[in-house]
């Protein structure tokens, strides 16, 4: 084949396989790029491209990002288990007495944040581990699975 | 898509025209959008754009690197730009003069896609549980699957401030690229970090994190690897 042919028929492939690869995803990813929003009196801080996206987009969903000004809020609301072992955290953020240990959750834009232990503020809980999908289920020893949700 | 990055385009056209018009000569016009759909609505479903394909198509492209480079070579300027536009829609590619080598470039990266050791790095990097620099600086044997990692690296304030950089993330054992992309980071930062997880969640292994400027020789800035020993399902 000449390679005219072969440019000519990569120009149309390229466009199909393109096509192809804005229909899924191979997973979850997010970056550095920080981004103020100020609305109001309030001034935040997005510290990720995802986070700035929410609270610039028309939702001006901000809980991902940090006021300038921190909250010296500490998290101290329990989170509520509307179904036994499923416990349900909230955008506020909240405590999990869960099986094994204690942990401080909250829901934001970005998905589910934990970190162990209690008596920390939101800020804090930026050290704390990311599940973008929004829930987290852990196996106990007996079989028995806890869930932790932001639905 | 993160995962097929538009340059494999290329290749996978390479691959793709020929063996079809082995088969079924088909005139393409490139001016006449009704064959161009028809032919992109007969093979979409056949291009393979999973995942788990990624390790075969590398290994395709990597045993015709001559060819992609020579398809490559014989795109014009206003095809490359598409083509890069395409694949990289939403990204800024204007600090790349030269097209076709940073398409070249690419492949490479792509095709090869394990850290090599000795190659001089400008930069640091270095794979963390969170997002916050420092501390703990040392990553957990026990990753939960569907968690996120954060590659954060370090310019020194060596190579010149960008808002945008390229990130390869791969498994070392098989050399699969599973994330290969541009990045937005804080240009007035020299620290930053891409976070990550695989849409079928982590599995325990050897994995590599690479960092390129945005430039037409995707210079490398700084390069890891970090270990999954247990995944907490």
């Amino acid at each position: 084949m000449n390679m005219k042919k072969i440019v000519m028929a990569l120009t149309v492939m390229t466009s199909a396989v393109l096509t192809a690869c804005g229909g899924g995803s191979s997973g979850s990813f997010n970056s550095s790029f920080e981004k103020e929003f100020t609305f109001g009196t309030q001034t935040y801080i997005c510290r990720s491209e995802k986070a700035a996206n929410a609270c610039g987009g028309a939702s001006q969903d901000c809980s991902a990002c940090d006021l300038k000004t921190p909250s010296t809020n500490v998290i101290t609301a329990v989170c509520a288990e509307p179904i036994a072992n499923t416990h349900k955290v909230t955008t506020a953020g909240c405590v999990l007495k869960l099986t094994n240990d204690t942990q401080t959750g909250i829901c934001t834009s970005e998905g589910l944040r934990l970190l162990s232990g209690s008596n920390l503020t939101k800020e804090q809980l930026n050290k704390g581990a990311l599940f973008t999908s929004g829930s987290l289920k852990i196996t106990l020893a007996n079989n028995v699975t806890e869930t932790i949700t932001c639905n | 898509m993160p995962i097929a990055i538009g340059l494999v385009c290329f290749g996978l056209g390479y691959f793709i025209a020929p063996s079809n018009t082995a088969s079924e000569p088909i005139v393409i016009e490139s001016n006449n959008d009704q064959t161009g759909n028809h032919f992109i609505q007969n093979f979409q479903q056949h291009i393979p754009v999973q995942s788990e394909n990624n390790i075969e198509l590398q290994q395709q492209l990597k045993n015709q690197m001559t060819q992609v480079n020579a398809v490559i070579d014989q795109a014009t300027s206003k095809q490359m730009d598409q083509y890069l536009q395409q694949a990289f829609s939403g990204y800024d590619l204007s600090a790349i003069r030269n097209k076709h080598e940073f398409a070249k470039h690419l492949v490479g990266e792509f095709v090869d896609a394990k850290n090599k050791p000795d190659e001089p790095m400008s930069g640091r990097a270095t794979v963390m549980a969170h997002q916050e620099y420092g501390g703990e600086n040392v990553l957990p044997r026990d990753i939960y699957k569907g968690q996120q990692l954060f590659a954060h690296f370090d310019t020194l304030g060596k190579t010149p401030s960008n808002e945008q950089v390229f990130v390869r993330w791969s498994n070392q054992t098989t050399g699969e690229v599973l994330f290969f992309m541009p990045q937005r980071v804080s240009a007035q930062r020299e620290k930053n970090w891409v976070s990550f997880s695989p849409v079928a969640g982590w599995k325990p292994g050897h994995y590599d994190v690479k960092y390129y400027q945005m430039n037409d020789q995707l210079e490398p800035i700084a390069q890891t690897s970090f270990y999954i020993q247990n995944v907490i399902q």
